[in-house]
């Protein structure tokens, strides 16, 4: 496995050089208005904190959005190195198995989530200071899903047909792996008097898209993958 | 002793099959797999690697079915493309780092010594490389993993006669090494000159097997004139082929025909004329 890893991180670095770049962009965009937010409007009323509180989670949704596809796409652009290089068919003739293979992506791609993870997790802080409780944590969970949930659907797909296909319709699916958890979570926020029950909302999200999803799209990329010829 | 032994195999695409393939690779043999695009040496080599499925038949390497095989077993086995197995970004010190937490037996010594011996640099990429290095790196990583059977498709393919003329030599010292090699080439005059055993695969069905020298001696190849051919008793040719219309080829068994331009066929002239050639 150890091996595996290795040639992950020297495939992948300047991969996760430029999406560590994007991130810390949209990172410094969200502590600026974060700060911006909390200046009084031309009336010079302050927001309340409802306000500030979605104005904080609109702010978010860039990086939400970078959740649904980046650790996805990491896993495409991993499968696509590999297949250019011939290396699965290399892999495979010395006797690693499948299910090692298919492991070390999963691993790279809770890699990508985790390095994901750290920014989402110091903007969400930084930014307003007032959110409650129930709101951090709806939103932490609901990153993870989108995260797991695109790299579950990227996993399945670049198994079963190739990363060149994959790309093309992980790509659209990193919307919908994007959208299904944060729409669900931004039910409450329109419905302003469940406010205090987004972390229910997130955990759902995290259940269901997040692990439930991971792990039934896991099992059937590794059908696939053990179906395919080399 | 068989080091490789295939009984019976079948296997189906939607437009091509391997039917009933048979054949076996000598313990410190190298058997040239010939045959034309789309024959079925790759798909053939890709199951002896383990990495393409079947169905029907037997795949036996060291007298275990492949499926069975122990991963120490499965590394005395180098499967070699004929394109580069290894990431394009990655410089072959790196590669050699990945390696050695791939295979049991590795030994990074080895690695080095034919890396200096082939003169590839470790500090080079691999998408720096050019074909024959690329074979080259390819045979040092299998010598560092102390591979005893090499299967090799297409090494020589793409490569000028001084590169390949090289990779021949080499395989000819894993051979005196004791080591077992299955090569397939479009470049049959290669084959001819390494192989002790040709395997001869035509549309998914072994049609020849035999040793090098029984083979060269098996056929003999004629080019006559039209007249010379209308006159001739054909009952011995096996197949022939008109060439430009004043010409005509073919083969026979060795010694059927007195004639003037008679010699025995060499491997490429019993491969077209099999192929392309017409029965009577």
């Amino acid at each position: 496995m150890k091996g595996l890893l290795l040639k992950e991180f020297y495939n992948l670095r300047m991969v996760f050089v430029v999406y560590f770049l994007v991130v810390l962009l949209l990172c410094i965009i969200a502590f600026t208005d974060g700060n911006v937010i909390n200046e009084p409007n031309s009336d010079g009323v302050l927001p309340t904190i409802e306000e500030m509180n979605r104005t904080g989670i609109y702010l978010l949704m860039p990086l939400m959005f970078i959740g649904g596809f980046y650790p996805g796409n990491m896993l495409v652009s991993s499968y696509s190195f590999d297949e250019k290089s011939h290396w699965t068919p290399f892999i495979l003739s010395v006797g690693v198995r499948k299910s090692k293979v298919l492991l070390s992506k999963v691993l790279i791609h809770l890699i990508a989530t985790f390095i994901l993870f750290i920014p989402f997790l110091i903007s969400l802080f930084v930014l307003d200071a007032s959110f409650n409780l129930s709101i951090y944590i709806g939103l932490i969970f609901t990153f993870l899903a989108s995260c797991l949930f695109s790299g579950s659907m990227s996993l399945f797909m670049c198994s079963a047909i190739g990363s060149s296909k994959a790309l093309v319709l992980s790509s659209i699916f990193s919307f919908i792996t994007t959208l299904i958890p944060m729409g669900i979570i931004l039910i409450p926020t329109i419905m302003e008097g469940m406010m205090g029950n987004l972390w229910i909302f997130g955990l759902i999200n995290f259940l269901v898209f997040g692990i439930g999803m991971y792990v039934l799209f896991y099992f059937l990329a590794l059908l696939m993958f053990k179906k395919r010829d080399f | 002793m068989k080091v490789v032994e295939i009984l019976n195999l079948n296997k189906s695409y939607k437009n091509f099959s391997l039917d009933n393939i048979s054949f076996y690779l000598n313990e410190g043999e190298i058997c040239g797999f010939i045959g034309e695009n789309g024959a079925g040496k790759s798909t053939t080599m890709k199951i002896l690697a383990g990495i393409t499925s079947f169905k029907e038949g037997v795949v036996h390497i060291f007298d275990k079915e492949i499926n069975k095989l122990s991963n120490n077993e499965r590394e005395k086995i180098s499967f070699i493309l004929d394109e580069l197995n290894f990431p394009e970004n990655i410089k072959l010190f790196q590669l050699e780092n990945v390696l050695k937490n791939i295979f049991k037996n590795w030994e990074s010594d080895t690695f080095y010594k034919y890396l200096n011996n082939f003169g590839l640099d470790k500090t080079k990429r691999c998408r720096e490389l050019s074909k024959g290095m690329k074979v080259k790196l390819n045979l040092a990583i299998a010598f560092s993993h102390k591979a005893k059977v090499f299967i090799l498709d297409e090494p020589t393919n793409g490569l000028d006669p001084i590169a390949r003329d090289e990779i021949l030599d080499i395989l000819h010292e894993i051979k005196n090494n004791g080591g077992s090699v299955l090569i397939s080439s479009h470049i049959v005059e290669d084959l001819e000159r390494i192989s002790d055993r040709i395997v001869f695969i035509h549309a998914g069905k072994i049609i020849l097997n035999s040793s090098k020298n029984d083979l060269l001696n098996m056929y003999d190849y004629y080019k006559v004139d039209n007249s010379t051919w209308e006159n001739l008793n054909k009952e011995f040719v096996i197949k022939y082929k008109r060439f430009n219309e004043d010409y005509i080829e073919f083969i026979t068994l060795a010694d059927k025909y007195d004639l003037e331009n008679k010699r025995r066929a060499n491997l490429s002239e019993i491969m077209i004329l099999i192929i392309r050639g017409i029965q009577l």
